[in-house]
């Protein structure tokens, strides 16, 4: 058997007895946070032997120590709602109101249900290392208040959400988007007494970091405390502080490699599992104002149709919680196998509870009938999963558009009807409309070709975008012409986060590497005081001028680096433009956190550490087309 | 693997206030320890007032208290919106460049030669740092036995919040009632702590369904008052105050023992003073 433990950032290995595992379980669960909880009390309830190990000293994670009472969609259904149900109704005798689920009664409720059916609770403790015996994850070590301890398992089930079991046990994990590495920001959640009323949404968004440093992480919780949201000038009666979250937020750390992989582009193309174990329900929640450095995936949705406030439901089948070719293990939380992509809409915390749930029952049918995880067999996990509606088909909603952010929202389907879709363009919420022209494709182009001659400039300039997203060069005349003129009308599409048409016209000449458009695209990288905000466009996305220029320098930066991926002969010109940019001493830029007084996010170095990584690439390669 | 292993002349286990004055006058070689992310949990986390003695000795007390008197969460006569200190010591620790490994456990110490070789873990995993010497602020003698049964007494504490004023303080014989439980009054007149005592060997889900149980059947008189938000670290109380001997070069100095946060820092600057000077202590 191996023992596979991390010494300073690198996976050490070394043979152990397997005797050595004395104490055995059915299911150890790794976090006790939002999926842990629900790992735990469900195994337990279907009476299997299960510890929880968990580093803070209560359940529920995110949504209690965490300090995000809260729920940002995700759907209905699952065991959840009964402790949620019970949470509202002892709120009532004596305990101040929170907004979202009162912490204190999630943390004792969730408590006491894991107590009643007999979880072993190991709190302020934390793994230390992973035992497995070929493909197969076997037990754990832990550290904790007994000193260092281990156990065996059946089935293990990860729910650190940053995937540390598998780290250590051999899994394939991924991480961020691939231009480099990132994932979303992580922020500090204060929470305070304000009016009568627990509330936690005065945090602002605090930075990026690699959670598994251990000095990044240390040093976070340094440095988001200190940030000017948190600095009062002063504390009154009615809005006063009660702590810190002793948790910090994370959104996003690795994934695994499942079975199964949950992509953005399997969605857009309607390849969804039809053997769903749960649905999500989120908008693509990206936090950061960096949308230019995502994927042609994501961006094709939130920057070319400014579809980021779309929200839509996502089947999660069995085999994105089970590590590829690995036995033994489950994950449940944000790190099941999902992309970077997609992540923002499966993440949320009601999803993320079901998921823990869900993953009991695998566990509970595969030790049950004495087989592997794999081949737990759907009909009957359907059977279980449904009696708490965890798995709840009215949860399978397609898209929705939300016309007020929570509750008041409008179901559609993608228009196939192309007058619908000529309606839709000439709307001031066109991506709908933009975006079911993409899916209709070569079906709809000789229209958007026509139409883009049409007088009304919505009609023009909208199905300019939808051709260039359907990847016309035909659309280029029209998407040069709505750069050139800073087209700065701003869609009405998603509720906040859409783009203005020119970015989005940017965006997409980049897409088609449109070599016609190298000078107009360095006019704009080179000289900020070629994009004027003009009619003073400011909003959540756009806090102030240098935001506002900021889109149109990433996008034409970005433009720039996918036509000399395309066009070699260009390289030599594009890598000069880049590198007298960025190289610059004084070269700075500066954007702005989501929430709180505006926390600035000096950029210089990302950036450019991606042009010297991109020119560099092409010194690389000799060859010519 | 590691190379070379980093040595400090101190090595401070928890985040406490004392340890944080300790370090401000020894800052390069002093690395603190917390298994946490917050600071001061032996008076912030746990809301532990103390005394309505906030007068400071020390330089970085001083300027503490000052900052404390202007953002209105101490007042003039000592009494302190607790949790609200919290971001200015994470400021100060900032400002002076104080080493700290947050989120990160002790897992073992061995004496080796004339040096402790201290092996701690956190997200990075396993690691060892060496150091002259040891000292121990947390409440329980976290990282060594020796002096873990010197807890006088335990208590589960709760920030209660009223809508009206004027109901604290309570009349006498209502609280004797219940002699596990006793009242402070916080910055603000609509606050105030409760403290739940619970036994030393309570655990978390003990003193938890202990605190909830008694305020789910609280008394007539805490009928007007509505249970905010409940400490999740342990508010502890211990028979002496330190130094304590552990070992040769380590101390346990519990910051918990004085009378206030700012006392506890004062205490950390003093004791950093000498350690500075190379004084055995």
């Amino acid at each position: 058997m191996i023992l596979s433990i991390r010494v300073n950032g690198d996976v050490v290995q070394s043979d152990v007895e397997a005797s050595s595992l004395k104490e055995k379980y059915d299911v150890i669960v790794v976090g006790l946070g939002t999926a842990g909880t629900f790992a735990a009390i469900t195994a337990a309830k279907k009476g299997l032997k299960v510890i929880g190990i968990e580093r803070q000293n209560c359940f529920g994670g995110t949504g209690t120590a965490g300090g995000v009472h809260g729920y940002y969609y995700g759907s209905g259904g699952g065991d959840y709602e009964r402790i949620d149900s019970m949470a509202n109704e002892m709120q009532n005798k004596g305990y101040l109101n929170a907004v979202g689920i009162n912490p204190e009664l999630k943390k004792y409720l969730c408590e006491q249900e894991a107590v009643k059916n007999g979880v072993e609770i190991c709190y302020e403790s934390i793994l230390t290392g992973v035992y497995y015996e070929g493909k197969k994850v076997t037990g754990i070590q832990w550290f904790g208040k007994d000193g260092m301890k281990r156990a065996a398992g059946k089935v293990i089930i990860d729910c650190t959400a940053d995937a540390q079991v598998c780290s250590l046990a051999n899994c394939k994990l991924h991480s961020g988007r691939d231009i480099d590495g990132q994932g979303q920001p992580y922020s500090n959640i204060q929470i305070e007494l304000c009016n009568n009323e627990i509330v936690f949404y005065h945090y602002t968004d605090c930075g990026y970091i690699n959670q598994q440093d251990g000095k990044q992480y240390s040093d976070a919780h340094i440095n988001s405390a200190t940030l000017p949201n948190y600095m009062w000038d002063k504390y009154e009666e009615n809005r006063r502080m009660l702590c810190f979250a002793p948790l910090l937020g994370f959104r996003e750390g690795a994934f695994i490699e499942g079975e199964e992989n949950i992509t953005l582009e399997d969605y857009q193309n309607d390849k969804i599992s039809d053997k769903p174990l749960f649905y999500t329900y989120s908008n693509i929640d990206n936090h950061g104002k960096d949308v230019a450095f995502e994927s042609e995936v994501q961006q094709d949705w939130t920057v070319a149709a400014s579809l980021w406030g779309i929200n839509f439901s996502v089947p999660v089948p069995m085999g994105a919680l089970l590590p590829k070719g690995i036995e033994g293990i489950l994950t449940a939380g944000r790190c099941i196998a999902m992309d970077h992509d997609i992540a923002p809409c499966i993440r949320m915390r009601r999803s993320m509870q079901k998921c823990g749930e869900a993953s009991a029952i695998v566990a509970f049918v595969a030790i049950q009938k004495g087989i592997s995880l794999k081949e737990v067999p759907y009909a009957e996990l359907a059977a279980l999963l449904k009696e708490t509606k965890c798995l709840d088909e009215d949860n399978n909603v397609g898209t929705q558009e939300v016309i007020t952010h929570p509750d008041n929202t409008r179901l559609f389907k993608w228009m196939t009807n192309k007058e619908e879709i000529h309606n839709g363009l000439s709307t001031n919420k066109p991506g709908i409309a933009i975006w079911s022209a993409k899916r209709l494709g070569e079906k709809i182009k000789a229209d958007l070709k026509s139409w883009i001659y049409d007088n009304d400039e919505h009609i023009s300039r909208n199905s300019a975008l939808a051709l260039g997203l359907i990847g016309d060069v035909d659309s280029l005349p029209s998407l040069r012409r709505i750069v050139e003129e800073r087209d700065d009308f701003l869609p009405e599409t998603s509720r906040k986060f859409n783009q203005l048409r020119a970015h989005s016209a940017i965006y997409l000449i980049g897409k088609l590497k449109d070599r016609e458009s190298v000078t107009l695209l360095t006019d704009i990288f080179m000289h900020p005081e070629s994009c004027p905000n003009k009619n003073k466009i400011y909003n959540e996305f756009i806090n102030n001028d240098e935001e506002y220029y900021f889109q149109y320098f990433s996008q034409s930066m970005m433009a720039l680096i996918k036509i000399g991926d395309e066009h070699v002969d260009l390289r030599e010109l594009i890598s000069s433009i880049l590198k007298q940019r960025v190289f610059k001493s004084e070269f700075n830029v500066v954007i702005t956190f989501k929430g709180g007084k505006g926390e600035p996010y000096f950029l210089a170095e990302k950036i450019r550490k991606i042009v010297n990584s991109k020119v560099k690439e092409w010194n690389g390669k000799k060859s010519f087309r | 693997m590691q190379g070379i292993i980093p040595h400090y002349s101190t090595f401070i286990c928890g985040a406490t206030a004392t340890a944080i004055g300790i370090a401000s006058e020894n800052i390069k070689d002093t690395l603190i320890v917390e298994r946490t992310g917050l600071v001061a949990n032996e008076f912030i986390d746990c809301y532990h007032i103390g005394s309505k003695n906030w007068n400071s000795v020390s330089h970085i007390g001083k300027n503490l208290k000052k900052e404390l008197i202007q953002r209105n969460i101490l007042s003039e006569v000592g009494m302190v919106h607790i949790p609200a200190v919290a971001p200015l010591l994470f400021k100060i620790i900032k400002k002076l460049g104080i080493n700290i490994l947050f989120i990160t456990e002790v897992i073992e110490v061995e004496k080796v030669e004339e040096v402790y070789e201290i092996t701690l873990h956190n997200n990075s995993g396993f690691q060892k740092i060496t150091a002259d010497k040891i000292i121990d602020t947390t409440s329980t003698s976290t990282i060594h036995p020796k002096f873990k049964q010197y807890t006088y007494s335990k208590s589960i504490n709760a920030m209660l919040h009223s809508i009206e004023e004027n109901l604290f303080p309570f009349n006498n014989s209502e609280i004797i009632e219940n002699e596990n439980v006793s009242f402070e009054q916080g910055r603000f007149d609509k606050e105030i702590i409760l403290k739940y005592s619970v036994s030393n060997d309570d655990d978390w889900i003990a003193a938890r369904h202990k605190l909830h149980s008694y305020w789910q059947n609280r008394p007539a008189f805490l009928e007007k008052w509505s249970l905010a938000t409940i400490a999740s670290t342990f508010d502890i109380e211990v028979k002496d105050k330190g130094p304590f001997e552990v070992d040769y070069n380590w101390t346990w100095l519990p910051s918990c023992a004085y009378e206030n946060l700012l006392k506890a820092l004062d205490i950390g600057v003093e004791y950093g003073e000498k350690l500075g000077g190379g004084l055995k202590v």
